[in-house]
């Protein structure tokens, strides 16, 4: 079971990755690579991106702790200073406290986005693995794709709201289906050129079958672009919802979003433009941090 | 007194930044002159440093690549340090370049008219209408034929030789006084790589421009130039006159390379003799000689200083110090002759009238169909070596793939051992896939990139249900060995291996399921010259451990007669002639077989080989489709 | 040109069946809303005989097939039947209002493909650092704040701290061009921001990529300056991707107008859609509806067409 006589043990690496240290083989790990999201976020665009985001998130999972106002209680005192005493952001025109709604506004956000836009994505993706399995499943799903697609954005709101009137279910729901043929093209992209790769066709002479070609080849390394569009896609459900809000079909007041609480500072910009720096502030560091880390991502795992 | 050189390079020395911030030197106090006509080869493998020394002297170095140290002097005048101004009437003017692959090379949104003229613009020639006709002029120079008409085509109406044609005249539009040619044939196939060839000769001859043809083909180098740089690791190890060079190797490396390269006249059953290792990794490479750690007669101060370059005899200057006081060839292959090898077993494959169209979907929706096999018929025995050859579209690949089962085919019968393993039912495709497995091209592209190297081994005995987990690992290891790699590479990843030891993984995941037939597809054209003799060598040596049948598919005919004991040649997806390796070679009988064989070039200096083997060679069009001289089954 | 001309044929029944499928969609889901139309139009005071007779009049006596044919033929003659909340024919309401959203659209589009264009090659070429480092940073801003936020800081700054620009309203551009060109700029650059960062950043990548290529290298080797390299080798390989992602952006376009007509008040398709919806005039809301996915799917048609033009490998002889 030994090299034969002419063909010598080849040891020498001519190109070690990155993270391919010459170590010994001891080292269970020598020659792996570094997952490229953590080396993406270890650059100062990830870093910063994923900062900004967690800042963002955590002011709205720990708002209750941040807070000690009720966001849609009104206090009689409206439109006050930033710096009040017990209101660090002042209060809006009907005296609520800005600085809690400002907070139970991410905390809504969250609510929505982190539902909608995973939804979205489990089901496009779903809709790619079906558009894989059998050609005709692919014209449907294609047609399906182009179909929702007919109707870009707020189009699409204006649709749904129509039967479902406005509301947080309706907003996750048109979220949610905006991103299912973006996710689903995506995949499907994906999956398609991975299936004309070598590998491929080399796991499959060697037995694989094509679940497991599926599961085991295609799919990890499809998988890239889609973690992107996550990042990507989070910022635009963000926009999505403050939309919604501000043409009065999105989650309804008095509760709290990014999106209706800088709406409702609008008519006040010119006279109280502290209304609107709170919520502003939120929804750009927010969107500002997911770009980023969308930006890091896509830069890492296109190497 | 001769006059003074046109082009003086003096110590450039190259380097480029890493990723991690390390400056890398990719070509080392390189030095070399080039006169008013002269032909130059610039030879190397990857990694040597050749096309980056080409795109130094213009000031073209891509990305973080900056010249350190030395001087480029185009007629005195020292192109290292000049600005980008000066630099572009250089550019096109005074050297011209032509790269490596025409399918890519040309802007696929500019007509060849187009192309020819933006050139002719940018050095200020005439008005349009002069342009156009000087357009028209170059095209006919580098023989595209009814080039008034192709001037308002584009680059994909053109064949691949065409498009390197008009890459040439592009380089030749401004006149330039050196035509710089980055591996000018690579991309080609053997045919039109002997037109092209041709053509660049005569370029030279007639219009006296000096030629530098930079490639890692000893054969190209014995057919096209008068004289030879050989580079290893950034440095150049030697040079001189070619007919020296390739006769008189004095540098270990280009005697090693030279050893390496297979030769159309060797017999069937001759070993290939390769270097050692592989070729160095620049980040790497320390102060001494590049080559010390490949060479059998590196002494200690080898390791530690750079050598110079030594005057010897005969012209040849070559940067080995003990090769200054050696008399016998730093070199010696082992003496050819047929290496032990059993006679081939019982039949276990044949295939039978092997039929397959492709049905492509072009943007339209229109369909075009191909056909890729065309009644193909063929026999193979345990322990043989079946050769088949052919260019670029002659189903030799779609071949490889209809018999590992990765494509069904549309017609014929495929049979293992007797057994119709056709369209074998889903209990036996099992058996029928255990027993024939693939050896891919590219070992980049076949590897996934995410598995490491035992999960990669491993994955057919997962799929065919071989054995445990500690089973697998037990197996993963010796077959590992059995390749001739550490078994420690079992956790590292693909990219983290060099191209030959990719290629022992993809052998090792072959070997895996236990096959008794191995389909090779190209497997040493994607790897440097030094390293393709240790796989070629690990072929043989497993299929003599193993009894394997080995199909093994290749465009280099002298590759293939060296480890078959039969050849098919291919062409337009049917076997035109096929017979004993040494007799198909030696006495051609299908005028295409012939063309292949004048085409095929040798390393050895002044001998055109169509002067041997072929009688003028016909080109490839003139050879009548399917016009089987004798047997069409292999 | 034939292979062109076929190119073009293979498109059209794909974008047809959308449209097809999306008719019945919109038509099948107005009919899920809860609760009769007639009843809510007519009040909750409304004799069984006024329900029944503004039943007729809105068509909605038939069965679903038939209302539903009724539907395409209205569309088909263009007699779209009156509005009776909104008021007016259905017909004129959306003519009025196509006019408003389209000047508003083709102006943002407009302003997309110069600020983009201008992003992009600026962001891709720039020789200083800091020139692509702010243009960077602008496209980045662009896309990070939101649209309906932008429109009242244009507001805040245009008109009402510099008092130069209308705040909102309408002038059409036919009748008085200057005083148009004054209601209509701050709109669509309102509408036209994110989209021109996402062209700006997508073109000046495309470049980037573009500039890496063997035939660049070639063109360069062969002695072609920057400019001319810019304008005749690179951009248009880099062109046909842009077009592809302008037709999407179209889109966004259109239903960014619907947000960007609230905030200045721009009476196009948006403000009536919004009404029809807000008083549930269904007749209303079904044709717009279908007319905004009409024109998308155009849009994307005509983008293709656009794509297979630019590139000489579809176009063919």
């Amino acid at each position: 079971m030994t090299a034969s006589a002419g063909t010598p043990v080849d040891t020498s690496a001519s190109t070690p990755g990155p993270a391919a240290a010459s170590a010994p083989a001891p080292r269970p790990a020598a020659g792996r690579r570094r997952s490229p999201y953590r080396a993406a976020l270890s650059t100062p665009r990830g870093a910063a991106g994923l900062a900004l985001t967690c800042l963002v998130v955590l002011a709205g999972v720990l708002a209750p702790l941040l807070t000690g106002h009720d966001p849609t209680g009104q206090s009689g005192q409206g439109l006050l200073a930033p710096g009040a005493p017990g209101h660090p952001l002042g209060t809006d025109d009907l005296g609520r406290d800005l600085l809690s709604r400002v907070l139970y506004g991410i905390r809504a956000d969250l609510g929505v986005i982190a539902v909608a836009v995973p939804l979205g994505a489990a089901l496009g993706c779903l809709c790619a693995l079906l558009a894989a399995v059998h050609p005709a499943a692919d014209t449907a799903v294609q047609r399906a794709f182009d179909l929702v697609l007919a109707f870009p954005g707020l189009i699409l709101a204006l649709a749904v709201t129509a039967v479902l009137g406005p509301g947080r279910l309706p907003v996750i729901l048109v979220v949610a289906l905006a991103e299912i043929p973006v996710f689903g093209r995506q995949l499907r992209a994906g999956i398609l050129v991975q299936r004309g790769r070598e590998y491929v066709t080399a796991a499959r002479v060697g037995g694989t079958s094509p679940a497991r070609l599926l599961t085991r080849h295609v799919l990890p390394n499809a998988a890239d672009p889609l973690v992107v569009q996550f990042a990507v896609s989070l910022t635009v459900a963000v926009f999505l919802e403050g939309a919604m809000s501000f043409l009065g079909v999105g989650v309804r007041p008095p509760e709290p979003t990014l999106g209706n609480v800088l709406g409702q500072a609008m008519p006040y910009l010119d006279r109280s433009p502290h209304l609107a720096a709170g919520p502003l502030t939120a929804v750009t560091l927010l969107v500002l941090g997911l770009s980023l880390l969308a930006d890091a991502l896509n830069r890492e795992t296109r190497r | 007194m001769t006059p003074p050189p046109l082009l003086d390079v003096r110590g450039l020395t190259v380097e480029f930044t890493a990723p991690d911030g390390a400056a890398v030197r990719a070509v080392r106090d390189v030095s070399f002159t080039l006169r008013r006509g002269e032909t130059l080869a610039v030879v190397g493998e990857s990694g040597s440093g050749k096309s980056t020394t080409a795109l130094a002297l213009t000031g073209m170095l891509p990305g973080t690549g900056r010249i350190t140290a030395g001087r480029v002097l185009l007629d005195g005048r020292d192109l290292a340090g000049a600005g980008e101004p000066l630099l572009r009437t250089v550019r096109g003017a005074r050297i011209g370049m032509v790269f490596q692959d025409p399918m890519t090379a040309l802007n696929p949104f500019l007509t060849a008219g187009q192309h020819l003229t933006e050139v002719l613009r940018a050095h200020g020639h005439g008005g349009r209408a002069a342009r156009t006709a000087r357009a028209a002029e170059l095209l006919a120079l580098v023989g595209i034929p009814d080039p008034r008409r192709r001037l308002d085509d584009h680059p994909h109406q053109f064949s691949g030789g065409q498009r390197q044609r008009v890459l040439i005249a592009l380089a030749l539009a401004a006149e330039p006084d050196v035509l710089l040619a980055d591996e000018p044939t690579t991309a080609l196939d053997a045919t039109v790589q002997d037109q092209i060839l041709t053509l660049l000769d005569d370029l030279n001859r007639h219009t006296g421009t000096a030629l530098v043809v930079i490639t890692h083909n000893m054969g190209v180098v014995a057919r096209s130039c008068a004289r030879v740089l050989v580079m290893y690791g950034g440095s150049v190890v030697e040079d001189g006159p070619t007919a020296e060079v390739l006769t008189r190797p004095a540098h270990p490396y280009t005697a090693g390379l030279l050893a390496a390269v297979p030769r159309l006249s060797a017999p069937s059953g001759t070993r290939l003799t390769g270097i050692p290792g592989a070729p160095p990794d620049l980040a790497l490479l320390g102060e001494g000689c590049a080559f010390a750690a490949r060479c059998p007669a590196a002494e200690d101060s080898c390791r530690t200083a750079a050598p110079p370059l030594l005057a010897l005899p005969g012209g040849v200057r070559a940067a080995c110090p003990p090769a200054k006081d050696r008399t016998a060839p730093p070199w010696t292959p082992p003496p050819p002759g047929p290496a032990a090898r059993p006679a081939p077993g019982p039949v276990v494959l044949t295939a039978e009238d092997l039929r397959k169209v492709y049905r492509r979907r072009g943007r339209a929706g229109r369909k075009h169909p191909r056909t890729a096999l065309d009644g193909v018929s063929l026999t193979l025995a345990a322990g043989e070596t079946l050769g088949v050859v052919g260019e670029s579209g002659s189903g030799k690949s779609t071949l490889a793939r209809v018999l590992a089962h990765a494509h069904p085919a549309d017609g014929g019968i495929l049979r293992l051992r007797g057994e119709d393993i056709t369209r074998p039912a889903r209990r036996h495709r099992h058996t029928a896939r255990r027993e024939v497995q693939m050896v891919f091209q590219d070992p980049y592209a076949s590897l996934n990139p995410r598995l490491t190297v035992g999960e990669i081994v491993a994955e057919p005995l997962i799929a065919f249900g071989l054995g445990d987990r500690a089973a697998r690992d037990h197996r993963v290891t010796g077959l590992l060995r059995q390749v001739g790699l550490d078994p420690a590479t079992a956790h590292r990843l693909p990219r983290s291996l060099s191209g030959g030891q990719r290629q022992r993984v993809g052998i090792a995941r072959a070997l895996a399921p236990g096959p008794s037939v191995l389909i090779c597809d190209e497997p040493v054209s994607a790897l440097d010259v030094s390293v393709q003799a240790q796989i070629t060598g690990l072929l043989t040596d497993l299929q003599r451990e193993l009894g394997l049948a080995l199909v093994f598919i290749a465009h280099d005919l002298a590759v293939v007669r060296q480890v078959s004991h039969r050849i098919a040649v291919m062409r337009q997806g049917r076997i035109v002639e096929s017979g004993p390796a040494d007799e198909v070679c030696e006495r051609p009988r299908h005028p295409y077989t012939r063309a292949l064989l004048a085409a095929a070039l040798s390393p050895v200096p002044g001998v055109h080989p169509s002067s041997g083997a072929g009688t003028g060679a016909p080109p490839a069009a003139t050879a009548p489709a399917g016009s089987a001289s004798r047997a069409v089954s292999a | 040109m034939r292979s062109y001309r076929s190119y073009l044929l293979g498109r059209l029944p794909s974008a047809l069946l959308v449209l097809l499928l999306a008719s019945v969609l919109i038509f099948a889901i107005l009919r899920l809303v809860p609760g009769d139309p007639a009843v809510t139009l007519a009040g909750p005071d409304a004799s069984p005989e006024t329900v029944a007779a503004l039943r007729e009049r809105l068509g909605l006596d038939g069965s679903p097939p038939a209302q539903y044919a009724a539907w395409l033929g209205s569309l088909v003659t263009g007699d779209l039947g009156p509005s009776y909340v909104v008021g007016g024919e259905v017909a004129d309401l959306i003519g009025d209002g196509l006019g408003a959203t389209a000047e508003l659209t083709l102006g943002a589009l407009l302003l997309t493909v110069l600020l983009g264009g201008a992003l992009g090659i600026l962001g891709a070429t720039a020789r200083r650092g800091w020139v692509r480092a702010a243009v960077r940073a602008f496209t980045t801003g662009a896309l990070s704040v939101p649209p309906f936020v932008t429109g009242v800081l244009l507001v805040l700054l245009f008109s009402v701290t510099l008092g130069v620009l209308p705040p909102g309203g309408r002038v059409a551009l036919l009748d008085a061009p200057d005083l148009g060109v004054q209601y209509l700029l701050l709109p669509a650059l309102c509408l036209a921001l994110p989209s021109a960062a996402v062209l700006g950043r997508y073109l000046g990548d495309g470049i980037e990529r573009a500039l890496t290529e063997d035939h660049v290298r070639t063109a360069v080797a062969a002695g072609i300056a920057p400019g001319r390299l810019l304008r005749r080798h690179v951009l248009p390989g880099a062109l046909p991707p842009v077009v592809t992602l302008l037709g999407m952006q179209t889109g966004h376009l259109l239903g960014g107008a619907v947000l960007v007509e609230a905030i200045f008040a721009w009476p196009g398709l948006g403000q009536l859609a919004e009404q029809a919806l807000t008083r549930r005039d269904y007749p209303v809301v079904q044709d717009l509806l279908l007319l905004l996915v009409a024109v998308f799917v155009l849009v994307q048609l005509l983008t293709d067409l656009a794509y297979a033009w630019l590139d000489p490998r579809i176009r063919g002889e």
